[in-house]
């Protein structure tokens, strides 16, 4: 009997995903498992049948529709950018405060503008669908303020999945650090509602990192049923400036009835 | 796809240079095409997607982080705009059982290669979003799973399952229709 991985292994064959040392693995297995040999046969014959579809054309008038809808953007012009952490005391903690009655407003009217409706051009994130990614019940939340900077972490039950809504104006640059249990669940999906430029992500299964500054709400789908064992966790957070941790807590679905 | 080109075509666009906008879309309008064509198995909304996936890029141009790739970037607004449209088009009550395909012509109507390609598009109208995205990533515009958790924002690992998942509940599809590819 074949575990998944195995079978993903013929699957990355089949796609010519594999380099040397994987082929020859590949190779044994189709040389020893008949069950192998016969999902090799089955992905390959899958595969060629959608390959064998021709690609359609596309209509002769498109491309000059696409062109001519297109005002190309002006060059920006210097000086028009400016960075935070330059701005005077003041301004800089009311920026950050205004920034904070923002998302505060937003989190209490209950975070609507993740509407799957609403266009994409700001959603930088996964496919998966905004109204997927919003509401649910919320089953355990975290709220930090330091200094001038302040944000809210809910986790939140769904149907089939839990989601991880962050809402954060943070006045420095930020690292934030999220890590799942082992064997608990993986993270699935990310979404982003708002397209800040002063931020990066990465991830992987059970770690995600960003570096954040300024205003930004974003979601994080994690895979695992509600309610189930083997999926109860303590999720660890961390926000982190210059390497040095300034606030650290657990978020944890054992509170999902 | 080569990213260097890219690069250089986004820097003339952002010169405001017309001819390199023509370019940059020559290059993708095809692909970008048969993704959304087959994520919405309809010729008309298709090229909706496209403009609109073009016209959205380019008004976001100054957000485009050139650490990505632009293909990763066109693709992942396509992929969202065709889904947006789809969940559009079921909330109409445009798509029942029998309109799923016979929406009118496609492009390809009249080829006699026209049968298995409604098939494939049938099989393809009945899977989930994300089992739909993942197969048309692989096979209409030939991505890696590396380009293909680029373009989803997802891992790798999560590519290599869900392309698993998506292609047997295809083949169920399919079988279901009384095709054994």
């Amino acid at each position: 009997m074949m575990d998944q991985q195995q079978k993903e292994w013929i699957q990355a064959a089949v796609d010519g995903e594999l380099d040397a040392e994987g082929r020859e693995r590949i190779e044994r297995l189709l040389a020893d498992s008949a069950e192998a040999r016969v999902l090799h046969e089955d992905l390959q014959r899958l595969s060629d049948f959608i390959d064998r579809v021709p690609p359609v054309d596309v209509p002769a008038s498109l491309h000059g529709q696409i062109v001519d809808g297109i005002e190309l953007p002006k060059p920006a012009r210097a000086g028009r950018f400016f960075r935070f952490e330059s701005l005077p005391g003041f301004l800089r903690y009311g920026l950050a405060g205004a920034a904070a009655v923002v998302l505060t407003v937003a989190v209490y009217q209950g975070g609507d503008s993740l509407d799957p409706s609403a266009g994409t051009d700001d959603l930088l994130g996964t496919i998966a669908s905004r109204g997927d990614m919003a509401g649910g019940q919320e089953i355990d939340a975290m709220r930090f303020q330091t200094g001038a900077s302040q944000g809210a972490v809910s986790l939140m039950a769904r149907d089939d999945h839990y989601a991880l809504v962050f809402e954060l104006a943070l006045d420095q640059p930020t690292d934030l650090e999220v890590v799942l249990p082992d064997g608990s669940f993986r993270i699935d999906a990310f979404a982003r509602e708002t397209a800040n430029p002063a931020s990066a992500v990465s991830w992987s299964d059970n770690r995600f990192a960003a570096s954040i500054q300024g205003a930004q709400r974003f979601v994080l789908r994690l895979s695992g049923l509600p309610g189930q064992s083997g999926a109860e966790a303590d999720i660890e957070l961390r926000l982190l400036r210059d390497g040095a941790v300034v606030h650290a807590g657990v978020i944890s679905t054992r509170n999902d009835p | 796809m080569g990213d260097d080109r890219d690069l250089a075509l986004i820097e003339d666009c952002r010169r405001g240079d017309r001819q390199a906008l023509g370019s940059l879309v020559r290059r993708y309008e095809r692909p970008v095409y048969n993704a959304a064509y087959r994520m919405l198995g309809n010729a008309d909304e298709a090229a909706d997607v496209v403009q609109t996936t073009f016209l959205k890029a380019f008004e976001n141009l100054h957000r485009f982080n050139p650490k990505y790739k632009f293909f990763s970037w066109i693709y992942r607004i396509a992929v969202n705009e065709s889904i947006n449209q789809f969940n559009r088009r079921k909330r109409l009550g445009e798509l029942d059982d029998n309109q799923q395909v016979a929406s009118g012509p496609g492009p390809d109507a009249s080829v006699d290669a026209d049968h298995v390609s409604e098939e494939l598009q049938a099989a393809l109208m009945g899977l989930s979003d994300e089992h739909r995205a993942v197969i048309v990533l692989r096979h209409f515009t030939e991505s890696s799973y590396r380009e293909i958790g680029e373009v989803l924002q997802i891992p790798e690992k999560t590519v290599k399952s869900r392309l698993f998942s998506a292609r047997k509940a295809m083949k169920a599809q399919l079988e279901r229709k009384g095709i054994a590819p």
